[in-house]
């Protein structure tokens, strides 16, 4: 493939490593065991201190999937997506070639237990774009790394999430 | 019915629709919770019902006008205090099941909201822990244009952390035959 062709211009590719979105919010517990409750997750290290605290851990621990929801903020209704959720993604990355976009699949690895009152800074940093070829033809694999940093500077997780970005 | 004499009241001679087991409910206190308030849960609450008030998102803005940093929408304070329940138990307008201690009044099945009145006390603010009491009032019965109903009363009291009294909220339910 010859740079005439790419479907990633010069101003996207000098994103790549680039921070595209940071924010903080606090961890609730009243929050995340209503989310346990709705996505149907009674498990008591979420719900039941003494239980936790018999498993090693100092208080109820937040379930580790409800990590991306900690640092949403507050959002007009008007604002959300059909699906409810806020607007998200990698930025204001602009592929003009590729308009149709799809999520790529999330990796996150869990570093620290999460307690009620901590408070959390998500770094989203735009790791790599890069053109592949599929059986159904060219496209752009778009990679972030977000990293969840607790009030003392330790980092608790990392989740790495693609974007796929075709014509 | 078995029980239908006792229900009778001295000064008639019908049957009276407040059977003595909800009289007696009359001066009791009918559960208690507690909660937190939490700045972001009362900004979304306060986004979501539309009302973008500044004392409650900007808190120099709610400094110049007397207080110490945000405020809590007045409204919120029956939230604050719902607790953790799963979806299936929620009611089909996606609100938390019946208020605790249902009054047992058999002969009026039919029920609806008869209003509420709010008085707010104190202002409230994130971190406030809110505790609320819910006693029943008084249940008398009364006669309409359409026939009997019963109406009950409930006075739901918000204290802070320092018992300070935040909100008060009188209720009524109108139960009908």
């Amino acid at each position: 493939m010859t740079p005439e062709t790419s479907l990633i211009p010069d101003e996207a590719r000098a994103r790549i490593g680039s921070e595209t979105g940071r924010a903080t919010g606090r961890v609730v517990r009243q929050e995340f065991q209503r989310w346990a409750a709705a996505v149907k997750d009674r498990n008591p290290l979420y719900f039941d201190a003494e239980f936790a605290r018999a498993h090693g851990y100092r208080d109820v621990v937040m379930p580790p999937m409800y990590l991306s929801h900690v640092t949403h903020g507050v959002a007009d209704l008007d604002t959300l997506r059909p699906d409810g959720i806020p607007g998200g993604g990698p930025g204001d990355l602009q592929l003009p070639g590729c308009q149709r976009r799809m999520a790529g699949g999330e990796n996150i690895t869990f570093h620290h237990p999460v307690y009620d009152g901590d408070v959390l800074t998500s770094v989203r940093v735009i790791e790599n774009i890069e053109e592949k070829n599929g059986r159904s033809g060219a496209f752009v694999l778009v990679t972030s790394r977000t990293t969840y940093v607790r009030q003392d500077g330790t980092t608790v997780a990392e989740a790495v999430s693609s974007m796929i970005a075709r014509p | 019915m078995k029980d239908s004499n006792d229900w009778k009241v001295g000064v008639s001679t019908q049957q009276s629709l407040i059977p003595p087991e909800a009289a007696k409910l009359i001066g009791t206190e009918q559960g208690q919770a507690s909660g937190i308030v939490e700045k972001r849960q009362f900004q979304r609450w306060a986004a979501a019902v539309k009302d973008r008030n500044p004392l409650y998102f900007d808190a120099e803005f709610a400094r110049a006008h007397g207080y110490r940093d945000v405020i809590a929408p007045p409204l919120y304070v029956q939230y604050v205090t719902l607790g953790v329940a799963d979806l299936v138990t929620l009611r089909p307008d996606g609100t938390p099941g019946g208020q605790p201690g249902d009054i047992p009044l058999p002969a009026c099945p039919r029920r609806m909201a008869g209003g509420e009145n709010w008085q707010f006390y104190v202002p409230m603010y994130d971190g406030d822990v809110i505790a609320a009491t819910r006693r029943v009032e008084d249940i008398t019965e009364k006669s309409g244009r359409s026939g009997r109903f019963v109406l009950v009363t409930w006075l739901a009291a918000y204290r802070n952390a320092d018992s300070v009294l935040v909100a008060e909220a009188r209720s009524s339910m109108i139960a009908r035959p």
